[in-house]
């Protein structure tokens, strides 16, 4: 990887056709057909299902100075997987690296192949062409000559589009980081593959009974508020509740309360009264249950879309990823009889980053301590050196949420209303971290003014942003850390799959894998070394640690704050299917009457 | 851990790009200008407690437009009482702000003040701890603040005594019998 040269590299593009096996969303791969073109021997291997499936390894020879080209590469890794083939050690995504060229520039033509094409003004098929041939090939089998002719023809088409594509990004290419970009899509490939394991018969139940449950939700938690009339939330009645709770709600300009998702979370953390209300809001606003892909063997699987957000993490949907749900619905997550799974972490990551990146002692130290918001505290001097989380965690709390603020480029007035005190408490304490930190915030002006200066900031290993007209000054801040905690998660997840660790999906810092539950223990071991070892690859040797949660069959996937709603869910869930089991058995017995009553004479 | 993996972390450590965070090119932060001026009453502040930070002069205030200006010693036989010798001291507050701050020089033979002599006080306390003062009318004397907690050390600026002084006073010097000022107690148009 490291020491390749373009001039030395053997490049085959390469494209499959595919569709989910059964054209059942969150089934793993079936291949239907792939095309590859060798542009020195100038070669084409075309190959419909049947031949590829005979195959062991694929019909081109992949040697060390070989380079699999593709456009969304983990797509094509994922049928290497399913074809059982061993994955090629370097790959260039030219999406990738379209996106990492353009990130943060606006593509009127968006960002798919035929958006790459016309940005570089290279020619294209027809979209609406590429559209007729995407449905046939999820249609599936059995396909005419002549369809498969027009698959492979399509197919083809785009392996041709794929070599002036990269003739044209050639020159923007940097190759061993390229290829770093590259082999994360082998890891995508594996976790989009395995899938996050689910509790398919409380899913499929959920999903059933989801109308009545949902009444039936809206009846129990409204009857401590109040604010719901005929299934529909209501203004003035939660206006009116609030004033009778002597809450101050935020409200617009025009002094309507401020009703967003973003205030109700605020809200619901600063009062937590109104927790339960705003689960039930996010449940009905956002929760379509059906859309959550499960393939029939129980496991959520679903395009993880990598380097989608402007910091290159990550941007599953919100709708088809079990982790994007509502947080009590990832109580869905169940592992398997015989089998575990645990959630890894890296702790107070973002923190790390900055300390690292800043060169910070102070911060260093503080993360070092292990708790670096009791840590901070002590540093400013706002509690004595042998304080800790049980004698002081008033002072603590107010520390981390100033820790955290500046983190999420929190301003004084965002961050009293976190702390539930006068702006000037929270200026005091913004004041303060600047004070002790110092030499980050140096660093961070520096970050800023450098990145002003050159109108583009990129990450350690080159994931890079222009900088857009209209980014919150804030954020451009922030990218350090974010987008470099994003090239920590590739690198971990990287190592984790060579190590052979079951990786079930990312969750933003955090990963999800799986193993038996004999080998659980141990494979937990593995992987926080892997991410050990990946943040030292990050940070130049200083060390993150990292927190594992390990769940047990029958044992769900349930974060503390979430439970109480889930049990809510699931005991109406209950009641309701007692109700229509109730009801499907007098149906039963009302059609038998007249024989039974035949019988009795 | 297997060669390969261990390999593979090998070849991914190396691809780290050099670190241009920490380097200076998007610009270097400049000191904040100095000014001249009083203890602020809401932030604490330290003085440069060294020989080379402090500046003896002549002084005049004009307290119609609230201007200090500093008197080149030839010129005081025009300025009479209105020029008063000073200690030119460095202040600097909590936020990196470097100010002047005029440290009254007691007359044996007048009447004791304690505005002056309490603001003495405060300055030399200022020079190891961090303080803040506030104008106590009653007692006609300055409330001096002593910081509760350690608040670290301060950041003195790079330049000289003589360069701040300039900086601060360029256009505030009355070095010539023409000066409007003096032009002005003269009652010369």
């Amino acid at each position: 990887m490291n020491n390749l040269k373009l001039e030395q590299c053997k490049f085959i593009f390469v494209d499959f056709e595919f569709r989910p096996v059964d054209g059942i969303e969150g089934n793993p791969v079936e291949v239907i057909c792939m095309v590859a073109f060798d542009p020195q021997a100038g070669k084409y291997y075309k190959l419909w299902k049947d031949e590829l499936y005979q195959l062991s390894a694929p019909p081109f020879a992949i040697d060390s100075a070989t380079v699999l080209v593709a456009y969304f590469a983990s797509a094509e890794m994922t049928c290497f997987e399913a074809l059982g083939w061993t994955m090629p050690d370097h790959i260039l995504d030219l999406y990738v690296e379209f996106r990492n060229l353009t990130n943060g520039i606006f593509l009127p033509e968006g960002k798919s192949l035929l958006g790459a094409l016309k940005y570089f003004g290279l020619d294209s098929i027809s979209a609406e062409h590429k559209d007729d041939m995407r449905d046939l090939a999820l249609r599936g089998g059995p396909y005419s000559e002549l369809e498969k002719a027009g698959l492979l023809e399509y197919c083809q088409s785009d392996v041709d589009a794929l070599y002036p594509l990269y003739l044209a990004m050639k020159k923007y290419l940097d190759l061993p980081r390229n290829l770093l970009r590259g082999l994360y899509s082998t890891a995508l490939a594996r976790m989009e593959s395995l899938g996050v394991p689910i509790d398919h018969p409380t899913y499929k139940g959920l999903c059933l009974h989801w109308d009545a449950i949902k009444a039936k939700l809206i009846a129990e938690v409204d009857s401590a508020y109040g604010v719901y009339e005929n299934g529909v939330f209501k203004e003035v009645a939660f206006e009116q509740y609030v004033k009778q709770q002597g809450i101050r709600w935020p409200r617009h300009e025009s002094g309507r309360l401020k009703l967003d998702e973003e205030t109700f979370k605020l809200m619901a953390k600063l009062y937590p009264i109104l927790a339960p209300l705003r689960s039930l809001r996010d449940s009905l606003a956002k929760l379509r249950l059906s859309a959550l892909q499960v393939g029939s063997d129980g496991r959520n699987r679903c395009m993880l879309s990598p380097y989608q957000s402007i910091t290159g993490r990550n941007q599953p949907s919100t709708t088809k990823f079990v982790f994007g749900l509502a947080r009590w619905a990832r109580g869905l997550i169940q592992p398997r009889e015989g089998f575990a799974i645990a959630y890894i972490d890296w702790s107070q990551q973002e923190f790390g980053i900055a300390a690292a990146l800043s060169n910070d002692p102070k911060m260093k130290e503080a993360y070092l301590s292990g708790d670096p918001y009791l840590a901070f505290a002590k540093q400013a001097g706002a509690v004595p050196q042998d304080a800790t989380k049980q004698t002081h965690p008033a002072v603590r709390s107010q520390y981390k949420e100033c820790a955290l603020a500046t983190q999420y480029g929190m301003g004084v007035d965002g961050l009293a209303d976190r702390l539930k005190q006068p702006k000037l408490r929270a200026k005091q304490l913004l004041d303060i971290h600047r004070r002790v930190y110092k030499q980050f915030w140096d660093w961070s002006d520096n970050v800023y003014n450098n990145t002003v200066n050159k109108n583009r900031l990129n990450t350690l290993f080159g994931w890079q942003i222009t900088v857009p007209q209209d980014i919150n000054p804030r954020s451009l801040r922030n990218f350090p850390m974010q987008a470099n905690a994003a090239e920590m998660l590739r690198i971990a997840c990287i190592l984790m799959v060579k190590r052979g660790i079951q990786l079930c999906a990312p969750v933003h810092d955090a990963v999800l894998i799986e193993a038996t539950e004999s080998t659980i223990d141990q494979q937990v071991q593995i992987a926080q070394e892997c991410m050990v070892q990946a943040s030292q690859i990050v940070l130049g040797d200083f060390t993150l640690t990292s927190d594992a949660k390990v769940i047990r069959h029958p044992g769900r996937f349930l974060e503390d704050d979430a439970e109480p709603f889930w049990n809510t869910v699931i005991a109406i869930y209950e009641q309701v299917k007692a109700e229509a089991n109730e009801k499907l058995n007098a149906n039963v017995l009302e059609n038998l009457t007249p024989a039974h009553s035949y019988l009795s004479y | 851990m297997s060669n390969t993996a261990q390999e593979l972390v090998s070849k991914i450590s190396a691809l780290r790009l050099p670190d241009n965070f920490t380097t200076n090119i998007g610009g270097e932060k400049l000191p904040l200008k100095p000014i001249f001026g009083k203890f602020s009453k809401h932030r604490f502040a330290r003085v440069h407690p060294g020989k080379e930070y402090m500046f003896i002069c002549l002084t005049v205030d004009d307290k119609d437009l609230g201007e200090t200006y500093i008197v080149t010693p030839n010129m005081q036989a025009y300025l009479g009482s209105h020029a008063v010798p000073k200690i030119l001291r460095l202040s600097v507050d909590t936020t990196g702000l470097p100010k002047i701050i005029a440290q009254p020089v007691l007359d044996q033979n007048s009447r004791p003040n304690a505005w002056h002599s309490s603001l003495i006080r405060g300055i030399q306390i200022g020079e190891t701890s961090w303080i803040r003062l506030e104008a106590n009318m009653g007692a006609s004397q300055y409330n001096i603040i002593v910081s509760k907690d350690d608040l670290g050390e301060p950041q003195w600026p790079t330049q000289t005594m003589d360069e701040i002084v300039q900086e601060v006073f360029s256009n505030n010097i009355i070095a010539d019998e023409n000066h409007p000022y003096i032009r002005q107690i003269q009652g010369r148009l």
